[in-house]
């Protein structure tokens, strides 16, 4: 098996999560999704949202990214950076904030092509049309005009498992487990 | 010298301002500094390029630093009457600001006034 990882953090561009006849395991929330992938597709660098103006010293209203939906038996793999001077909150789905630590939920900034240049720390999966959503803080003291993200991935098509090959997925035949929705944590 | 003399940081310009009122105790902000509660983390800016358009009647001193009244950051900058004064990158020390840029122009001797527009690099 190719070494494909999650985040893989390696030098280097984006790298699919999985190959045609990989096993992959997508977790949403506390369902496993197991299936092998049928069909991938590269995603080019895209304008995925525009959040829109946002004045001085606000925090955007929580907002939902649809163009990110995928089909049944889907899952995306995505990475993305902010156009704008703002601070970009992840949420997937819509209520679970990701990047968490127990104090604060990192923001991720246009500065991040120069920190993390290949955006590895950005990496988030979704599963077929849990789209997330995304919240800006423009913390200057001037106003946006716009607050555009630019999203870059793969779409995968997987044939969902049969219960002998989950079983034997679960004893132990490879596969890649990916997590696509938030997790908050225990007090 | 700190580490964030080799960090790259996002080009930002402020707003063309009016330097109307002479003295240091009249210094107006050109750049500020966000202190918004949300924000994660903390910002500074390093000063990059400076413009500046003399309406003043006369050739007159600008000061930059912070504070009211001014305390300068870098040596002050000749202004030629009736004339656009530029500094660049490499011309300008890039001091490292965490409060409000201010500037000040110091006679005004004509009675005119003195514009002024920053870009900065904000780090953090």
């Amino acid at each position: 098996m190719a070494e494909l990882y999650p985040h893989k953090s390696g030098l280097g561009l984006m790298e699919p999560i999985a190959l045609i006849n990989h096993n992959v395991c997508v977790i949403y929330g506390n369902t496993k999704h197991y299936g092998k992938v049928t069909y991938l597709e590269p995603l080019p660098p895209f304008q995925a949202l525009n959040i829109g103006a946002i004045a001085a010293q606000t925090v955007s209203a929580r907002t939902a990214a649809p163009n990110l939906d995928l089909y049944d038996n889907e899952f995306g793999q995505f990475r993305w950076y902010p156009l704008d001077n703002a601070q970009i909150k992840l949420f997937l789905p819509n209520v679970d904030g990701r990047y968490t630590l127990r104090r604060i939920q990192v923001p991720v900034e246009p500065n991040i092509v120069d920190r993390d240049p290949d955006l590895h720390m950005t990496e988030f999966f979704e599963w077929e049309d849990n789209h997330p959503s995304f919240e800006a803080i423009n913390f200057s003291d001037y106003a946006l005009n716009a607050c555009r993200i630019v999203c870059l991935g793969y779409r995968f098509v997987i044939a969902p498992a049969s219960k002998a090959e989950i079983t034997a997925i679960e004893s132990g035949t490879p596969c890649v487990f990916l997590v696509a929705s938030g997790f908050v944590g225990l007090t | 010298m700190s580490l964030t003399a080799l960090m790259k940081g996002r080009r930002v310009q402020g707003d063309v301002v009016n330097l109307a009122v002479a003295a240091a105790a009249n210094a107006v902000a050109i750049f500020q500094i966000s202190n918004y509660a949300q924000l994660v983390g903390t910002k500074s800016v390093k000063l990059r390029r400076i413009w500046l358009r003399n309406n003043a009647g006369g050739g007159d001193w600008v000061h930059i630093g912070t504070g009211i009244p001014c305390v300068d950051a870098i040596p002050a900058l000749w202004s030629v009457n009736n004339m656009d004064g530029q500094w660049n990158e490499w011309e300008v020390e890039g001091v490292e600001f965490f409060v409000d840029i201010t500037a000040y122009a110091l006679a005004l001797p004509g009675g005119g006034s003195i514009d002024i527009q920053v870009e900065i690099e904000e780090i953090g």
